[in-house]
């Protein structure tokens, strides 16, 4: 890289490099710090707004999970799920263990190309079998029910959401982009994720409602916090892609 | 044009293939052979957490109790009951006992929920359920299984020491009566006046009992409640279902000699809530007493007399107990029988044991000696006492007394062993008042001797014979009711129980006597009642344990079936049908009888070494 391809602007260049890591930091500190207070601000009207999602849905769709805030309105609450809890047939058991042979032997047939996917699906049919075997041997043994998947996921989530903007601020706030957009993206990826988490809650308690808690394992580890991280990865590649690279070396690059 | 190339099938893959195919069909065999739809159901059962709770003295005391209690109750772990619950596998009853079963997974608990929602009957006892599986710590605020029940508890959290209170236990006439709580347990207070009773035994001012602090939910319904009105024992409905809920801990007072109360709430469970026939502890179901005479010293020899004079033993079978040394209170006081020298007793016992009177041992050679002073340090110093009276009675009967009962109650392990190794059969106890001939549990555990059977005394209120009566400031007419209410609770129930009475006493209660003479001639011709023998009870009692039976069904038409078998025969053995519940009962296989009485049904299965009983569940 020589001098002309430099991304960062001139004057910013010519500052002595401890000034410029302050300067870095500071602006760091203060633009996740905008997100993150407003995330903190509205947080009792965020859990208003999720547990309407849910309690809204779960009448749609039938589900006898019951979310409420509790007293302090610091935290979403999921009273004793009623019924809820099914424990997998003999049935369910066969045709999970015949899902998973049938998986990990079909994507053997796949090309190089694929490896990634196919990698991707003997994990989930690994997890999936020691579940399996799990619910054969010692189903009474399972120390989770939906509600607490569903409680687990919630703060995982919201938990993940106090990362993003350091996270986005680290990343992709270091690009040449304009300052009101460094403060608004990432509200909006908030957003994305303060929209997208209770949906995907509930389609996971819809899921384990009407098939068996014998997938809560798969979707706890496939497609809970790991599901954020790759949504978050995604938009923030996404994100990435828009940013204008003013030198034709990066451009293209 | 690229030639694409169609995928390869190593040898790799084909033996993937039929490893993972031979692990498929072993698994589907194995979870039908668990669990498979196909399977018949399940009557009653106690759920344990895993077999390693099999063995623990609390699972002993439930499943004995169900035993003495006539009804068919197996064991299940939590692995099979949840698999049994995804494989829609029917279940007739659950029950959820205490000690044993603290700990519990929320998998456990939501399928205890659905269980009863879908229409189940659930007991719910005491601390089952409370603590999770990992920590053994509370689970949550409050119970998991509040909701079930009706009623918030085990509110650690929010009580900390208060969680758990004590207090006596009351009943409410209606308890009384759906309980089948037998006269005397209950204190209704001075002229039986108050609406709730306390529930009494012997010797104690009053029984107290642990029990969980409670906030309601919904409405229960409370059949015993504590001083503060705290529901003890409870019904409340939930889905389709019903739960039954003791807020005290049944199995660990069994296993310390208070069984009562997990007997009563067993047979409730099963004949109310679950509505399965129960096999009789009596022959052919009939009621009766054994009537226990003590013959402690030489005062009773002159009212023997005049019993014998008056008729009293033209009837019977009654259990005569005597202490047979020549000291009664203390030694060298010549107040005792002195058995061996004295002929009139020899042949009135000699009299008795022929007209076919079961004559014992009472003890222990000089009966306050051995009452006062026995205990389980000195057994070298007075086993011999029980050895002298022993050959000494059964010198005078002619072969060997197999019955006994211990002055003033004391009996230490080492005379239970004694009892054992000498070929007794049966003895009195003043434990687990209330209950039949009972397998007592020794020391928290169950008694080692199995051939033994303990007949605990009937108590009423706080006394149990004619002697307390005065010292308790009660009228001759309290005793006399309470004997006729008894002999009336146990022909209609179908029990036995035991009575017991010092002969010395008899000129002081000739009223009492009278009204027992009437009110059993009344019973006998009605074919209601029946004096039993210890013995005879024992061997009834030994023969029943071995009696094999199932309940299977009902089917998709109602239909339910017995099916019992017996290594000798089934002769006399009986089950009770609650009328309303069972219809077009039929023998299938095997000989028996079938009657009505009053609103039940009466089987009484003939000499046969198996039986089956095909009848229409009532919805």
């Amino acid at each position: 890289m020589n001098a002309h391809t430099a991304s960062w602007p001139e004057t910013q260049a010519r500052l002595p490099a401890p000034a410029w890591v302050w300067a870095k930091a500071l602006q760091w500190l203060v633009l996740s710090a905008v997100p993150l207070g407003l995330l903190a601000l509205i947080k009792p009207w965020l859990l208003d707004f999720w547990q309407w999602i849910f309690t809204a849905w779960s009448q749609v769709l039938a589900l006898s999970v019951s979310p409420r805030l509790n007293t302090g309105r610091s935290a979403i609450e999921w009273t004793a799920l009623e019924g809820g809890s099914f424990a997998p047939s003999s049935t369910s058991l066969t045709w999970s263990v015949v899902g998973i042979a049938a998986v990990w032997l079909l994507s053997g047939f796949f090309s190089d190309r694929f490896r990634p996917l196919r990698t991707t699906l003997r994990a989930l049919s690994l997890i999936h079998l020691s579940a399996c075997v799990f619910f054969i041997w010692t189903p009474a043994s399972f120390p989770y029910s939906i509600s607490k998947h569903l409680q687990a996921l919630m703060d995982m989530g919201y938990g993940f959401m106090w990362v993003i903007p350091p996270m986005l601020t680290l990343g992709w706030g270091l690009l040449q982009v304009p300052l009101y957009q460094k403060l608004i993206v990432p509200c909006l990826v908030l957003a994305y994720f303060a929209l997208m988490l209770p949906h995907k809650l509930l389609l996971q308690a819809w899921l384990l409602e009407h098939l068996s808690i014998l997938f809560m394992p798969v979707l706890f580890f496939g497609f809970g916090s790991l599901l954020d991280l790759w949504i978050f990865v995604a938009v923030y590649a996404w994100l990435a892609s828009r940013v204008y690279a003013p030198s034709p070396g990066l451009r293209e690059a | 044009m690229r030639r694409r190339h169609l995928p390869v099938i190593t040898l790799r893959m084909v033996i993937w293939l039929l490893v993972i195919a031979a692990a498929v069909v072993w698994s589907t065999l194995a979870l039908q052979a668990k669990g498979s739809p196909m399977r018949s159901g399940h009557g009653i059962v106690l759920l344990i957490p895993d077999a390693n709770a099999l063995p623990l003295p609390v699972t002993r005391a439930w499943l004995e109790a169900a035993q003495e209690e006539g009804l068919v109750v197996t064991p299940m772990t939590a692995d099979e009951f949840i698999r049994a619950q995804a494989n829609h596998t029917a279940i007739a009853g659950v029950l959820l006992p205490d000690s044993v079963h603290r700990q519990a997974s929320d998998l456990l608990v939501n399928t205890l929920s659905q269980y009863v929602a879908q229409g189940g009957p659930l007991m719910v006892t005491f601390d089952a359920a409370l603590f999770n599986l990992q920590t053994s710590t509370y689970a949550d605020k409050a119970s998991r299984l509040s909701h079930l029940v009706g009623m918030r508890y085990g509110l650690y959290e929010q009580l900390q020491d208060d969680t758990i209170a004590q207090s006596p236990v009351y009943a409410s006439r209606l308890a009384e009566q759906a309980l089948r709580i037998q006269p005397g347990k209950l204190d209704f207070g001075a002229h039986d006046a108050d609406d709730w009773g306390e529930l009494t035994t012997y010797a104690y001012k009053h029984l107290v009992y642990s029990h969980y602090m409670t906030e309601p939910l919904e409405p229960v319904q409370t059949l015993l409640r504590a001083e503060d009105d705290t529901p003890i024992v409870s019904t409340h409905a939930h889905g389709r279902g019903q739960v039954l809920f003791a807020n005290v801990p049944l199995g660990y007072l069994k296993t310390r000699t208070d069984s009562y109360l997990l007997h009563r709430l067993l047979a409730f469970f099963a004949s109310d809530m679950v509505r399965q026939p129960s096999l009789s502890a009596t022959p052919q179901a009939q009621g009766g007493i054994v009537l226990n005479l003590h013959v402690d010293s030489n005062a009773s020899q002159e009212p023997l007399a005049e019993l014998e004079r008056a008729g009293w033993f033209d009837d019977g079978p009654y259990s005569i107990h005597v202490t047979a040394g020549p000291d009664a209170i203390r030694a060298a006081d010549g107040l005792g029988l002195n058995l061996p020298n004295n002929l009139w007793m020899q042949a009135f016992l000699k009299r008795q044991h022929a007209q076919g009177h079961e004559i014992g041992n009472h003890g222990g050679w000089v009966h306050n000696v051995y009452g006062d002073q026995a205990d389980e340090s000195n057994q070298r110093e007075f086993e011999p006492y029980l050895d002298r009276n022993h050959a000494s009675v059964s010198t005078t009967i002619g072969e060997l007394a197999k019955v006994y009962s211990a002055p003033m109650g004391n009996q230490p392990s080492w005379a239970t062993a004694w009892l054992d190794k000498k070929g007794f059969k049966a003895y009195y106890a003043t434990s687990d008042t209330g209950l039949g001939p009972t397998q007592s549990f020794i020391h928290e555990r169950p008694s080692p001797h199995a051939g033994l059977w303990a007949f605990p005394i009937s108590n009423f209120k706080r006394i149990a014979t004619f002697d307390e009566v005065q010292e308790q400031g009660m009228a001759e007419i309290e005793i006399t009711d309470f004997i006729r209410l008894l002999l009336d609770h146990v022909s209609e129930q179908h029990m036995a129980r035991l009575f017991y009475f010092h002969p010395a006493a008899s000129p002081h209660f000739e009223k009492t006597l009278r009204t027992i003479q009437s009110e059993v001639k009344k019973l006998k011709a009605q074919g209601q009642f029946r004096w039993y023998s210890m013995a005879e009870l024992s061997d009834f009692m030994k023969r029943r344990q071995d009696v094999r039976w199932q309940i299977r069904g009902p089917n998709a038409q109602g239909l339910q079936e017995i099916s019992a078998s017996s290594s000798t025969s089934l002769q006399d053995m009986t089950w009770v049908f609650p009328a309303h519940t069972a219809q077009d009962i039929r023998i299938t296989e095997g000989q028996g009888t079938l009657h009505q009485n009053k609103d039940e049904w009466l089987l009484v299965a003939g000499h046969t070494p198996s039986l089956k009983v095909q009848w229409t569940r009532v919805p």
